[in-house]
């Protein structure tokens, strides 16, 4: 089953900043208190976009790519278990592309 | 068995006279359909460019935002409300960006508008050890530059379109 989760909703409608030091709706608040535990949970999840006033690069890259990069989940297993929805493509793509470019680290 | 022929009768059972009648509607409807599709081409014509022009407005701005916003320091009192108007209006643009090319698939800007919003909202964007960057930085240099390929890229699309 496919469990859904709503950034604008469940997290914030101006979700700001990388690290949890930029302030409260970071990337990587984002990635640690909702995106880890949903995708671990279940089997399938479709992340929705829509709904947030505007997403900066930092916290895009920081929630996403930060789970290859911290977290340590392989791209490929992503792109099986994650949907991410968006009205608009550059968004989803930029998504994608920082899954793709995160290398763990070491 | 007898049969009539009748001399004013050319084609179809319609005389020259019905033939000219019917051939000038003709040329009459025809010319209307070309000039209503010439005239509905321009309008199109005039609303991409008008909505060209202000995705270029948009740009401008965010790159004149970017400016002030890089070039003071994070302490500045109005760098969060400078960073959530940054942030609206690179949504504002990507979306207007999309549609031209949902509608119009010579454009293909896509790519350049991610680009984009790399440069302005990549790090160190709404970081909290951001520092005030000098004019010729190369952050501002790369956000400039990536405006210039996005707005070629728009006018690129439109010359495909309409020639």
């Amino acid at each position: 089953m496919t469990v859904v989760l709503n950034i604008a909703k469940q997290f914030s409608r101006s979700p700001a900043g990388r690290y949890r030091t930029d302030g409260p709706f970071s990337g990587e608040a984002f990635r640690e208190d909702l995106l880890l535990p949903a995708l671990s949970q279940s089997e399938a999840l479709e992340v929705q976009l829509d709904g947030v006033l505007g997403f900066g690069s930092s916290f895009l890259e920081e929630a996403f790519g930060g789970l290859v990069r911290e977290a340590g989940l392989k791209a490929d297993a992503l792109h099986a278990k994650l949907r991410i929805s968006s009205k608009l493509k550059t968004y989803e793509q930029r998504v994608w592309r920082y899954v793709d470019d995160a290398r763990p680290k070491s | 068995m007898s049969s009539t022929f009748n001399a004013d009768v050319l084609f179809l059972g319609l005389t020259a006279k019905d033939l000219l009648i019917a051939g000038g509607w003709f040329f009459t409807i025809i010319g209307w359909l070309v000039s209503n599709a010439q005239a509905n081409s321009r309008e199109r014509r005039k609303e991409v460019r008008a909505e060209i022009d202000a995705c270029i407005k948009i740009q401008a701005d965010l790159v004149l935002k970017s400016r002030t916003y890089f070039g003071s320091p994070k302490s500045d009192q109005l760098s969060k409300s400078r960073a959530a108007e940054i942030r609206f209006e690179l949504q504002r643009l990507i979306t207007r960006v999309e549609r031209l090319e949902k509608k119009y698939p010579q454009f293909d800007v896509t790519g350049a508008c991610g680009e984009l919003m790399d440069a302005i909202s990549g790090d160190p964007f709404e970081s909290a050890d951001r520092e005030a960057l000098p004019a010729d930085s190369d952050l501002l240099i790369k956000i400039e530059a990536d405006t210039h390929v996005l707005i070629d890229q728009l006018e690129d699309g439109f010359v495909n379109a309409f020639g």
